[in-house]
């Protein structure tokens, strides 16, 4: 049986000040469709400005998923509308993707004005049925994707992981090599079916040698290709993508003279991106890695500073109160990502993993399911704490003890205040008092 | 193995009155390079404006192939140029990929300032010489037909009567333009280039767009120890993933069309130069270049924006037709600069005489492909292509195929004529029209 993705809810937004009218024609609520497409169809009439297109966006990230230009004829509308003159042309039809989305996900639709401006019609929750099968495996080595703030320990962790013999990762600090990462991204991007504008037109793809977006021919378009698109294309971009990732690795391994690899290591600093990797490996592996997080924030401040460079979001904002306030939104959004799959990543408190090294690194070891022997765990410590220069850079506090609760030293009574105030409820939810 | 040789170097001195000086270190006169990648290093320091970044350009197309920021540090240039604010880090260097350019091409390289204005350094021309390895690993089962002309050429008519072979797959609806092998040549291209460092291909912003995409940002400068496994393995891999993919379209085409006997497929080539990617990938490539009376073609052109009342095929972007006139200038020559290039390998087809001489010009066109071109072939083929397409008909603009021929003496006044003579005269001299 194919796997069916159901619209459970849609809840259409009132706009009649910005909008003569609108229509969501698809989905309609209890609407199924095959994975991976969901259609997205209807009309929309601006009041007083055109409507440009719609937008797609997952609602949690706001991250735009698909654009559809508002230029379809609609003569239902033009006959319901006859001195509206936007109205002959005022349908959108596309589709999306949900390769590398959630199980339950809601979007909001929303049409943009020539003023750019954003006016929502509708947000729809969709549910789709457990993970598919067919994408998976074929490859031996499997991910490992570490999620976590910046200034939270992930060096410290993949420089730990790298050094088991059965995890592979790019051995060089900051052990921050994207590779796999791009490929599982180029993965949803050239599987997006087209909105034909753009660099997505059959006409333009050529005029830019720097980019490509998604085939132009995967469209509403080409009803006739959507069947090879869906069932043949998408199956060979996700298969040559795992396969170069796994060779990409098994190079990386033969550098390195590991023998006996089974997983790569990949820090990942967008986590709800990693809903791909579940439906493209049967063995993923996912550690969200999390840290007091007022020493987080007290963390990235020396690291600015000792650098002389103002990075990691500060350099947005005025003062280091605000900066807490946006640091908060960071960590809201690991918490909902942990929340979500917390059925099967790992959660690993930096604290731990240097107060207990060798407890902290069995766990993880079992959880990933690789040799966690004590005697191959001493030689991951051994090998980890192997002077680095590049590692003693990297450095903010004198030793990793005392990185621990540094914040009571670092910050002065008001903003520790703040930063107690704005991370409290983040604190109690990671098991942090 | 296919290797580059840079073949010349010229200088801008006019950049200069913009900038405080530049140099390019890298390459050198008669310095190679093996396939596929060019080095290009140096450095600019700009007059009253910062340079951010370095642009590599293809000549031909007028369009960036690779940037190069700069931020990289010359100690050397902050000695000379103590006084100078941005001399410290003012270096650049960076790879671009080769892959599917011709022979012999010319890259501009360009100084970008932080108000994005051009400004020229130099002119590097690079040839190529040997044959690439994958072409020899050839596995693809089906040859690409390639067809360059201008549009309004007769290129829907030429299509339509070659998908009619049995050896032949192409998209049967009008207007036969998918441009699925295209696409994936391209997707080759943009995929294969090493990162700019910049904008998406920067290994900290890729993610945050999901329209597109750029090159791997680990395929870089700052990554020496792992450039082999790019050059050697990820290239051909993509180059050979893109050729399998193109292979199973057409697959599914052939089965979805019922030709089973099918071995070539057949696309629409709007930008020539493009074509040199298929030689490069394929050994059996062939490509036509499909001409017409370009007096006929301007005609024709204008005749199909009045009938469907749109501004197309670049009339928009000129503000009479005597300057249409001067723009399509350029797409002829390019057509005919690409023809000159490739003519030991291509066939050039007059529309006229496909009109003329439909089963005559089809053998000689089956013949250059290498399909089976006896009579009974040709005539099912033009039976097959006189079943009337009704998209077809919306698309002819003369009454009959052979009126279109020398319509530009009855759509054109006398006056326009002249001009339009002299406008095109070496063009059509060039092409055999007299």
């Amino acid at each position: 049986m194919s796997r069916c993705i159901l619209a459970k809810n849609i809840q259409l937004y009132d706009q009649s000040a910005q909008l003569i009218g609108c229509g969501i024609d698809i989905p309609a609520a209890d609407q199924s469709f095959d994975w991976p497409l969901i259609t997205i169809a209807g009309w929309v009439i601006g009041k007083d400005e055109p409507i440009r297109e719609v937008e797609v966006a997952l609602l949690a990230e706001n991250e735009v998923l698909q654009i559809l230009p508002v230029n379809i004829p609609r003569p239902d509308v033009a006959s319901f509308l006859p001195h509206v003159p936007q109205s002959e042309k005022s349908g959108f039809y596309g589709y999306l993707s949900a390769i590398g989305l959630p199980k339950q996900f809601e979007i909001v639709i929303s049409a943009i004005d020539f003023n750019k401006t954003v006016i929502p019609l509708a947000n729809v929750v969709f549910e789709s049925d457990p993970e598919d099968y067919r994408y998976r495996d074929f490859v031996r080595l499997q991910p490992i994707m570490l999620n976590a703030l910046a200034r939270s320990g992930t060096t410290w962790l993949a420089r730990l992981l790298i050094a088991h013999p059965e995890v592979v990762g790019y051995p060089v600090y900051p052990y921050e090599m994207r590779a796999a990462s791009y490929w599982l991204h180029a993965c949803r991007v050239l599987t997006t079916p087209s909105n034909r504008v753009g660099i997505a037109h059959p006409d333009l793809f050529w005029f830019d040698l720097q980019h490509i977006s998604s085939p132009p021919f995967y469209s509403a378009f080409n009803e006739d290709l959507l069947k090879w698109f869906n069932d043949t294309y998408v199956n060979l971009i996700a298969l040559e993508y795992k396969f170069t990732i796994q060779s990409f690795y098994d190079y990386i391994a033969k550098k390195l003279k590991k023998k006996k690899v089974t997983y790569f290591v990949e820090k990942q600093t967008v986590p709800n991106r990693s809903w791909l990797i579940y439906d493209l490996y049967s063995k993923p592996r996912e550690i969200f890695l999390v840290r007091d997080w007022r020493d987080v924030f007290c963390s990235i401040i020396a690291f600015n500073n000792k650098r002389g460079v103002v990075t990691f979001g500060r350099e947005g904002m005025e003062s280091d109160a605000a900066f807490a306030y946006r640091l908060g939104a960071d960590i809201a959004n690991l918490r909902r990502e942990y929340h979500t799959r917390a059925d099967r990543a790992l959660l690993v408190r930096y604290e731990e993993l240097l107060l207990n090294p060798e407890h902290e690194l069995k766990r993880i070891l079992d959880y990933i399911g690789v040799d966690a022997t004590l005697s191959t765990i001493r030689a991951m410590l051994r090998q980890a704490n192997k002077p680095d220069p590049l590692l003693q850079q990297h450095r903010t506090s004198r030793s990793e003890r005392e990185s621990i609760g540094r914040w009571k030293r670092d910050l002065s009574p008001e903003l520790q205040e703040v930063v107690n105030a704005v991370f409290r409820e983040h604190l109690e939810a990671f098991g942090y008092a | 193995m296919k290797v580059f040789k840079v073949k010349d170097i010229q200088y801008h001195q006019e950049g200069l009155s913009r900038l405080v000086g530049f140099s390019i270190d890298k390459p050198a006169v008669n310095q190679c390079f093996d396939w596929p990648l060019i080095e290009i290093g140096g450095w600019v320091v700009g007059k009253d404006r910062p340079i951010t970044e370095v642009e590599f350009t293809l000549q031909v197309l007028n369009l960036p192939l690779q940037v190069a920021p700069i931020n990289l540090q010359r100690e050397d240039v902050e000695r000379l140029l103590p006084q100078v604010k941005n001399s410290k880090n003012s270096g650049f260097y960076n790879y671009f990929s080769a892959i599917g350019l011709p022979p012999e091409f010319k890259i501009l390289v360009n100084a970008i300032d932080c108000d994005r204005e051009v400004i020229p350094m130099a002119d590097i021309t690079i040839e190529s010489k040997g044959d690439l390895k994958i072409k020899t690993d050839d596995l693809s089962f089906f040859q690409p037909i390639l067809v360059s002309a201008l549009p309004r050429s007769g290129t829907t008519w030429l299509i339509q009567l070659l998908i009619a072979h049995p050896a032949i797959i192409g998209y049967p609806h009008y207007p036969y333009e998918l441009r699925a092998a295209g696409y994936w040549w391209h997707a080759c291209r943009v995929l294969t280039m090493p990162s700019g460092l910049t904008g998406l291909s920067h290994p900290d912003l890729f993610w945050f767009d999901l329209q597109r995409i750029s090159g791997n940002p680990s395929f870089s400068i700052f990554h020496g120890d792992i450039i082999d496994w790019f050059k050697d393995t990820y290239i051909n891999r993509v180059l050979l993933h893109y050729k399998l993919v193109i292979d199973k379209f057409y697959k599914y085409l052939a089965k979805t069309y019922n030709k089973s006997n099918a071995i070539f497929f057949i696309e629409k080539q709007s930008v020539p130069y493009y074509s040199w990617l298929a030689w490069e990938l394929y050994s059996k490539t062939r490509e036509i270049f499909l001409v017409r009376d370009w007096r006929d073609v301007f005609c024709s052109i204008l005749a199909f924006n009045s009938k469907r009342d749109t501004m197309r095929f670049g009339r928009e972007l000129v503000d009479n037709d005597i300057a249409f006139a001067h723009r399509l200038i350029q797409g002829i020559s390019n057509i005919h600069q690409q023809f000159i290039m490739r003519s030991n390998c291509v066939l050039l087809v007059r529309y006229e005489d496909l009109v003329l001489n439909t089963s005559n010009e089809l053998k000689r066109i089956l013949d250059y492909i290498g399909v089976d071109s006896d009579s009974s072939t040709i005539k099912m083929v033009m039976e097959q292509t006189h079943l009337r397409d009704p998209f077809l008909e919306q698309r002819r603009i003369g009454r009959s195929a052979h009126e279109s021929i020398g319509r530009w003496k009855h759509d054109l006044s006398p006056e326009f004529q002249e001009k339009i003579n002299f406008v095109f005269k070496d063009y059509l001299q060039l092409f055999g029209y007299s």
